[in-house]
């Protein structure tokens, strides 16, 4: 399989796509958090919390898509959506909440 | 001007056995083309190379006589039903539908006595069989040119089965449908033309004799099997 590029972003997203990638991004959260918080317990760290929601928790909840649950692809590919193109736009939607939780962390730690 | 797929030259192989052979298949608006083939033919193979998410050694695909190497990724081409279920258990059918067809829509998808029951629940909470009634329905109410149906009438029950074959020839003067399933009977009930996957090869089916003689059928008479 070839490495992730910026040609794997859609050239455009229409709202009705949006929401499908939403609607698949929704459906990796419960065990990436669930993975994210565990490890953030397990390092006695709350820093660990958004770190692991950027990296490893994604990556196990796609690991178990892959596995549990591989015929969900369906329901995307129906509407004209690559694999590619969810996992990189679920990941950048984890990018943007684990920055952003990053930030508010800094904030409470910091007043 | 009726909307056509073709799929050219089509070689696929699993390790050393090739399940396709130059495959040419050709399917216009209003056809209802019923593939068979035994277990393990590549019929399933064949519609996923067709839709776009299976890589082949060799295979062109036009539509409309352009080639599209990805059908499935252009807007309202094609659509695929696969053999087990598809819609994400973590959604409601309602929610499903919302997205496939739009919020204008779900009133009338759910005017349906078999679906109604349904369209608060969620998909994991529902039966395999009316699962599956839903999934065609939402299929075949998509702007989507063709359908590919691989297995629609496993697991439904026989009164369904007859609500989807007319649903189905209904949905054929938009479309072009492939449909495959071993319940051959409803098949060649419902097609208006007929392959069969053969030792790798595509074979055109004019008659009952046919499916006899490439080994699909049983050569005994009273069989109950239906004539063309």
């Amino acid at each position: 399989m070839r490495s992730m590029q910026f040609s794997d972003l859609p050239d455009k997203i229409t709202m009705n796509q949006l929401l499908f990638y939403w609607t698949f991004h929704k459906s990796t959260l419960t065990l990436n958090w669930i993975f994210s918080v565990a490890i953030a317990m397990v390092m006695l760290s709350p820093w660990m919390i958004p770190l692991a929601s950027m990296t490893g928790g994604p990556l196990i909840s796609l690991l178990y898509k892959e596995v549990a649950r591989k015929n969900d692809y369906y329901f995307y590919f129906n509407r004209g959506l690559s694999k590619r193109a969810l996992i990189v736009v679920s990941l950048l939607f984890n990018v943007a909440t684990g920055i952003l939780l990053l930030i508010l962390i800094q904030l409470w730690t910091t007043l | 001007m009726d909307d056509i797929i073709e799929i050219d030259s089509v070689i696929k192989s699993f390790g050393t056995k090739q399940v396709l052979t130059d495959i040419y298949l050709k399917l216009s608006q209003g056809d209802i083309l019923g593939l068979l083939g035994r277990n393990g033919s590549g019929k399933s193979t064949l519609l996923r190379i067709m839709f776009g998410i299976l890589d082949a050694e060799r295979k062109f695909i036009r539509i409309n006589g352009e080639v599209n190497d990805c059908p499935y990724k252009k807007k309202n081409a094609i659509c695929y039903l696969p053999q087990h279920q598809f819609i994400p258990g973590n959604l409601t059918i309602e929610k499903a539908v919302e997205l496939y067809l739009g919020t204008t829509a779900v009133k009338a998808f759910f005017n349906d006595e078999a679906l109604a029951p349904m369209q608060k629940r969620k998909a994991s909470r529902c039966s395999d069989g009316e699962l599956r009634y839903a999934e065609i329905k939402l299929l075949l109410n998509t702007p989507a040119k063709f359908i590919l149906l691989d297995e629609p009438f496993t697991g439904l029950a026989p009164i369904r089965i007859e609500t989807i074959k007319q649903q189905i020839k209904e949905a054929s003067t938009t479309k072009g449908i492939i449909l495959t399933d071993h319940d051959y009977h409803n098949v060649l009930n419902i097609a208006n033309r007929y392959c069969l996957l053969h030792d790798g090869g595509l074979k055109t089916i004019r008659n009952t004799e046919e499916m006899v003689r490439w080994g699909y059928i049983p050569e005994k008479k009273g069989t109950g099997v239906p004539e063309f």
